[in-house]
């Protein structure tokens, strides 16, 4: 743990800041050395943020023969596309909020806000998808 | 990271082969003028749809901007597609 961060938990242990503030306080310290605030929750030890998102596909058509695809997505993209979901209409949207509730799925998609979708895509780095069959191989991952 | 090539490679079942190298900035120039003519229809859309035009071109500059170092590549037996974003 380096002075700075140990000095902001010190100002939170005294009471002196609060736990927002401290997290914001270090937020900032991680972008003020040029990476960003993500670290490995276990061990405090920080993370490479990935990159891309990788798809892999191997697979084994008796039609076709070995089928490969290899799919790169950068994960700026995605952020960017998650951007994308802000522009649904008001409308389109109350549509979607019936559709899923008929369904069954009491979700309101007003909830999913971008700030919560680009938490989502940073967490990305975890996902790992592994499906393995006699005729396919797929692999999803980040790297 | 802004795209600067775009790497397109198609192999065909017959053997023939195209590959294309193509400069991005060139490709967004020769789309400009239809841009141009979409523009007003986007703009009416907009209005009906009532969504925000000018958050629409951010986002989807936003999408084209972060399309460095995409890569879709396809391959069997007889065909490969394969399309670079360098």
């Amino acid at each position: 743990m380096n002075e700075d961060r140990r000095h902001i938990l010190s100002m939170l242990a005294e009471s002196k800041i609060t736990a927002d503030e401290a997290e914001r306080l270090i937020a900032a310290l991680g972008e003020a050395r040029g990476s960003a605030p993500y670290v490995d929750k276990a061990s405090g030890a920080p993370l490479n943020r990935p990159k891309y998102m990788r798809v892999v596909v191997d697979a084994n058509d008796a039609s076709e023969g070995p089928t490969k695809v290899n799919i790169r997505v950068p994960m700026q993209l995605l952020r960017a596309g998650v951007k994308l979901g802000s522009l649904i209409p008001a409308h389109a949207r109350d549509k979607i909020n019936d559709a899923m509730a008929k369904e069954g799925i009491p979700f309101d998609i007003n909830q999913l806000k971008p700030e919560n979708l680009e938490a989502m895509v940073d967490q990305l780095n975890d996902l790992t998808v592994d499906v393995d069959n006699e005729r396919a191989k797929v692999r999803i991952f980040c790297e | 990271m802004i795209p600067c090539l775009a790497r397109v490679s198609v192999r065909r079942p017959t053997g023939r082969s195209l590959r294309l190298w193509a400069p991005v900035i060139l490709v967004w120039l020769l789309l400009t003028p239809l841009v141009l003519i979409a523009a007003p229809f986007a703009l009416i859309a907009a209005v009906v749809l009532r969504f925000n035009p000018f958050a629409a071109i951010l986002a989807v500059g936003r999408v084209l901007w972060a399309l460095g170092g995409m890569r879709i590549e396809i391959e069997n037996a007889r065909t490969r597609v394969l399309i670079d974003m360098i």
